[in-house]
């Protein structure tokens, strides 16, 4: 793996390739330019880790070729050299984002440890931003709890392929498995661990800006493209790239994705140049995709070239052993993050958890804890504050798989509430008739309870009691 | 270098390194005539010549040349120079003996000690009024 990619721009030739063959024998990937224009093109093209800017070029100044770096967002870090400097452009150069100013004739001791120094800099710049991405998302980053024999074994499995220099992993699983903290893991032990993690969920994003966010675009590419922009692929050079739900990837993306795998190059959309880059990808399914390649929906290239390392997450129902440590760990995490004292799980709520089959898997289990934590005033967490359709498994059917139980479509809430997906008739209906009938049902699961249907609707008891009145439901049970 | 000439007698030459520090030597003792014989290769090496032998007819050229054309002269010749610094250093690094090495090295040394000494001897005419006065 190259230590960076150095972009060496100087007109005088002797400079240009004695720091190109210093930089190479060290380790980096080095291209050179002889002026203003050879380099914005190659910074276009490759997108150099560092940039050694003379400050006078043939064609224009150094100072004007950083400007436009800025302005069009490139995020090269540069160092600045002359031989003649100057206090105007230092100061200039400075504002403009520049890393340092070395003048010539150079101390190649002293550029050596400034372009680390840059480097450095410019990987932890990249770090904080996936790391700032991953906050946004609310990205767990917890370890993997799971004593059972099949995550013993997954685990074990999971550290050996990061360890490999396998570029392409294959993880599949059900929804709500973790596949996404196992690729976290697996760059975590692996050597691509100082440089970035980045992730993107195929289905969460229209198939039209896919392409853009994943490959990156041109200047003027399409109407919206007023600034070349880097794709993700580019982002993580040197590192990772999540690809979760790979199966929902389009045909035509599909394509373009396996010759990044085969020969590590791309073009932006708008492009003309191939790009190459160094990156493991990591992608991820909770469909069949070898029934997809079967049916033509997955091409049979790509299938063959992502399970090369491919492993499989073991549904929850199937390492019952490992509910009550999660659970143990969940506890942990919302005491901490909610300030609360929980102390565990009360002998029935222990029961109620492992006699669940648990559809959803982790994420299920997680939400749930979540839910009861808040709810629990108790130190012990009692059934009470859990799902309904984990206390009573018959009562509210459960969104798993296609999301369709009988006649009713669910929808999960982020809060672990179910939504029914309900469809308006032609003809219409009433906003009121439709909460009428809310409030009834949750009422009559309740037995009647007013502070169990309110739960059950996610409301206060007082604003139950107003609608009860509202819609003169005196006696509901 | 040394080898047998064909009358037989044994003739010592030196180096092309050591021929282009003794040379900058001189140039840094004002001697702009000498050039150097090296430049002749079609290599790295041949280059460097090339580049030192611009350099010392540049000194010697711009250096009568009236002061308002010399800024950018000296820009140049200061590039040549720094271009002859690198090259030296990184051709030291792979040298294949200490001689080599030592030999890189001291021209390193020797243009480091020129370079300062540029405005000196191609002042500028603002630099050329403030001396008058």
């Amino acid at each position: 793996m190259a230590r960076g990619k150095i972009l060496v721009v100087d007109d005088e030739n002797l400079v240009r390739r004695s720091l190109g063959e210093y930089f190479r024998v060290q380790g980096y990937r080095v291209s050179e330019a002889e002026d203003a224009a050879g380099a914005w093109v190659s910074i276009q093209a490759e997108s150099p880790d560092v940039v050694l800017l003379d400050v006078r070029l043939p064609d224009r100044s150094g100072i004007e070729l950083l400007e436009q770096m800025k302005k069009e967002g490139a995020n090269s870090a540069v160092i600045m050299i002359t031989v003649d400097p100057r206090l105007d452009d230092i100061k200039r150069a400075l504002a403009l984002g520049a890393h340092d100013f070395i003048s010539k004739p150079l101390d190649f001791d002293e550029l050596s440890v400034t372009v680390k120094n840059a480097l450095e800099a410019q990987r932890l710049r990249r770090q904080v931003d996936s790391l700032r991405d991953e906050v946004v998302k609310e990205l767990g980053v917890e370890e993997v709890v799971g004593p059972s024999k099949p995550m013993r074994e997954l685990m074990e499995f999971v550290r050996k392929v990061a360890a490999s220099g396998a570029e392409t992993i294959l993880i599949q699983g059900e929804s709500g498995t973790g596949k996404d903290l196992i690729a976290k893991v697996i760059h975590a032990h692996s050597e691509r661990s100082q440089q970035p993690f980045v992730a993107i969920n195929c289905a969460a994003i229209p198939e039209t800006l896919i392409e853009a966010e994943l490959f990156g675009h041109e200047k003027g590419a399409f109407t919206d493209a007023k600034a070349m922009k880097k794709g993700l692929l580019e982002v993580a050079d040197g590192g990772t790239v999540f690809l979760d739900e790979i199966g929902e990837l389009s045909p035509f993306l599909q394509v373009k994705l396996l010759r990044v795998l085969e020969d590590h190059s791309f073009r932006r959309v708008g492009g003309l140049r191939d790009l190459h880059v160094d990156v493991r990808v990591i992608a991820a399914s909770n469909r069949d995709l070898e029934r997809d390649v079967r049916d033509g929906r997955f091409r049979e290239d790509l299938f063959y070239r992502l399970s090369v390392i491919s492993m499989t997450l073991p549904p929850l129902r199937e390492r019952k052993e490992d509910i009550l440590p999660l659970v143990e760990h969940f506890i942990a995490h919302y005491n901490y993050k909610f300030r609360k004292q929980v102390q565990g799980l009360s002998k029935e709520t222990e029961q109620v958890l492992l006699d669940y089959d648990w559809p959803g898997n982790v994420r299920e289990l997680k939400n749930a804890i979540e839910r009861a934590m808040i709810l629990e005033e108790e130190p012990l967490i009692r059934p009470l504050y859990l799902p309904i359709r984990v206390t009573s498994p018959g009562s509210a059917p459960h969104p798993s798989g296609s999301g369709r139980v009988g006649e009713t479509q669910w929808e999960e809430l982020p809060d672990g509430r179910w939504l029914p997906r309900l469809k308006i008739p032609p003809s219409g209906t009433s906003l009121e008739a439709v909460e009428q009938a809310l409030v009834e049902e949750a009422l009559r699961q309740a037995h009647g309870n007013q502070t169990q249907a309110a739960r059950l609707l996610n409301i206060s008891r007082d604003a139950l009691r107003y609608k009860m009145k509202k819609y003169n439901l005196g006696d509901v049970k | 270098m040394q080898g047998w000439c064909a009358n037989g007698f044994l003739v010592f030459s030196v180096e092309w390194y050591e021929e282009l520090c003794e040379k900058l030597a001189a140039i840094g003792q004002g001697n702009w005539q000498v050039r150097v014989e090296f430049a002749v290769r079609d290599d790295l090496v041949g280059e460097l010549g090339r580049t030192f032998n611009a350099l010392a007819e540049g000194l010697e050229r711009f250096s009568q040349n009236p002061a308002a054309e010399r800024s950018s002269a000296r820009h140049a010749l200061k590039n040549a120079l720094a271009g002859l610094a690198a090259s030296a250093y990184v051709l030291a690094e792979r040298a294949t003996t200490p001689a080599e090495r030592q030999g890189l090295q001291a021209v390193v040394e020797e243009a480091r000690r020129i370079a300062p000494r540029l405005p000196e001897w191609l002042p500028t005419e603002e630099e050329s009024g403030a001396n008058h006065h």
